[in-house]
């Protein structure tokens, strides 16, 4: 595979996310190797693998909080990301929360409320992020990364807390945003949930030798 | 840019409202260290104006350290660190400048100065200085316990060094220091002392900025392409 994304071959949509020849090492440890990906409109790719395996660090490359050692990352879309730690501000409320992400934009900001109602987010004008359920915080989490309608999603764990009712609306959610042509990348450590993805990456612990994928 | 930077300001005041008990802490921190000197030390207008670093060099520490991963996520949705400093700067300089005037205006009612102006304008250049310390202590180093010992020590060195010393001179509230002095002495004159806060403030800014934008602003590889 060539350091330039595919282009759209056939009937099938140019990828929104194209990553090639990922390596990443911290401190001489090598956490990625030879990574490559693939998200087309319209599909979700899980990636697996076990603890260490370098999930988090691929999806933090490819939002861009990260930078790779080698290899390329070609986004073709905006693209949202949901960390595992839900990372908000404890001390303001989720409308709050909508307001800063929505940075001043009125009709972002509704976008969010809406967003959030349809997650099931409790939207009491005083309630704080840190009075609510590690559920709810994850769903707010969830919401922010949606907010502006990003074509990419970049999701590690987001259902982490939530019960079986918001577990399975969430992939509810994923069959809609995917009808809706949109990219979704999500990690994942239930193997139940590999059926429900038109792709599987599954990464190996370098630590423990053999190759990665 | 102002929407934004105004979203950013709007959230940390309201951060640092509901912090209201260890806000008041902060503000009483100074009126304390001041409290116990003043019926014995001929320094104490000096050692409480100075101390109040610890208000507005702490409360900017506290509103950067704990929010490092969320505004990781605000330089993905399109915030630039400068703005997210900046929106900080705005707050805690207004909420500086209310503890200043409070701890002046006691310390000038227990102490009664030949210059009470210089007590004023002493704690509030304090308060501008200190507020890019606690950004630049909170951006460059990785805890809260870190950053806090290294506010103690620079305040704390600045307070008992000889204003004389190379050392005083060369630490961010000398020329607070200096004007606190004066309030019971020979009038100092104000407008080098601001200029020299300034010039520190803003170098002070510029290290919060560069090492915000490392920790907490987005980053792409060498082969990265964007399209969206």
């Amino acid at each position: 595979m060539g350091n330039q994304p595919s282009p759209a071959t056939g009937g099938q949509p140019a990828p929104l996310l194209t990553v090639t020849g990922l390596a990443k090492s911290y401190r001489r440890r090598p956490v990625l190797r030879d990574v490559g990906l693939q998200a087309h409109p319209g599909q979700i790719v899980a990636v697996t693998g076990e603890n260490g395996a370098g999930k988090t660090t691929l999806l933090r490359i490819c939002a861009g909080l990260e930078t790779a050692d080698t290899g390329t990352v070609h986004r073709r879309a905006a693209a949202g990301y949901c960390p595992q730690e839900p990372a908000l501000f404890d001390l303001l409320t989720p409308a709050e929360h909508l307001a800063l992400f929505a940075g001043g934009r009125a009709e972002a900001a509704t976008e969010g409320r809406e967003l959030l109602a349809s997650l099931g987010v409790p939207l009491r004008a005083r309630t704080l992020v840190r009075d609510l359920s590690g559920g709810a915080r994850q769903k707010l989490s969830l919401a922010l990364a949606l907010l502006g309608q990003p074509g990419l999603l970049l999701l590690d764990e987001p259902y982490q807390g939530f019960d079986k009712g918001s577990y399975l609306d969430f992939w509810h959610h994923a069959g809609a945003w995917r009808r809706q042509g949109r990219a979704v990348v999500v990690v994942t450590h239930l193997l139940t949930e590999l059926d429900r993805a038109d792709q599987v990456l599954e990464l190996r612990n370098l630590a423990q030798g053999g190759p990665q994928e | 840019m102002t929407a934004r930077l105004a979203a950013v300001a709007a959230a940390h005041a309201h951060i640092l409202a509901r912090r209201r008990t260890a806000v008041a802490l902060l503000a009483l921190l100074p009126l304390a260290i001041y409290g116990a000197l003043y019926r014995h030390s001929p320094h104490a207008v000096t050692v409480g104006g100075v101390a109040s670093a610890f208000s507005a060099g702490g409360a900017a520490i506290f509103s950067m350290l704990p929010a490092r991963a969320a505004d990781q996520r605000l330089a993905l949705a399109g915030y630039r660190p400068a703005v997210l400093i900046t929106g900080r700067l705005i707050v805690l300089e207004a909420a500086s400048i209310v503890i200043s005037l409070i701890t002046a205006s006691v310390m000038i009612a227990g102490t009664g100065p030949a210059h009470p102006a210089d007590v004023f304008a002493g704690v509030i250049l304090t308060g501008i200085a200190a507020v890019p310390l606690g950004l630049a202590l909170g951006a460059l180093l990785p805890r809260e316990l870190e950053a806090v010992l290294v506010l103690i020590g620079i305040v704390g060195i600045q307070i008992t060094a000889d204003p004389g010393t190379v050392i005083s001179a060369l630490l961010p509230f000398h020329a607070a220091s200096q004007l606190l002095d004066a309030a019971d002495g020979a009038p100092a004159t104000f407008w080098p002392r601001l200029a020299l806060t300034v010039a520190y403030s803003a170098a002070l800014l510029a290290i919060a900025w560069a090492a915000w934008r490392h920790r907490a602003g987005t980053r792409r590889s060498p082969g990265t392409i964007t399209a969206g």
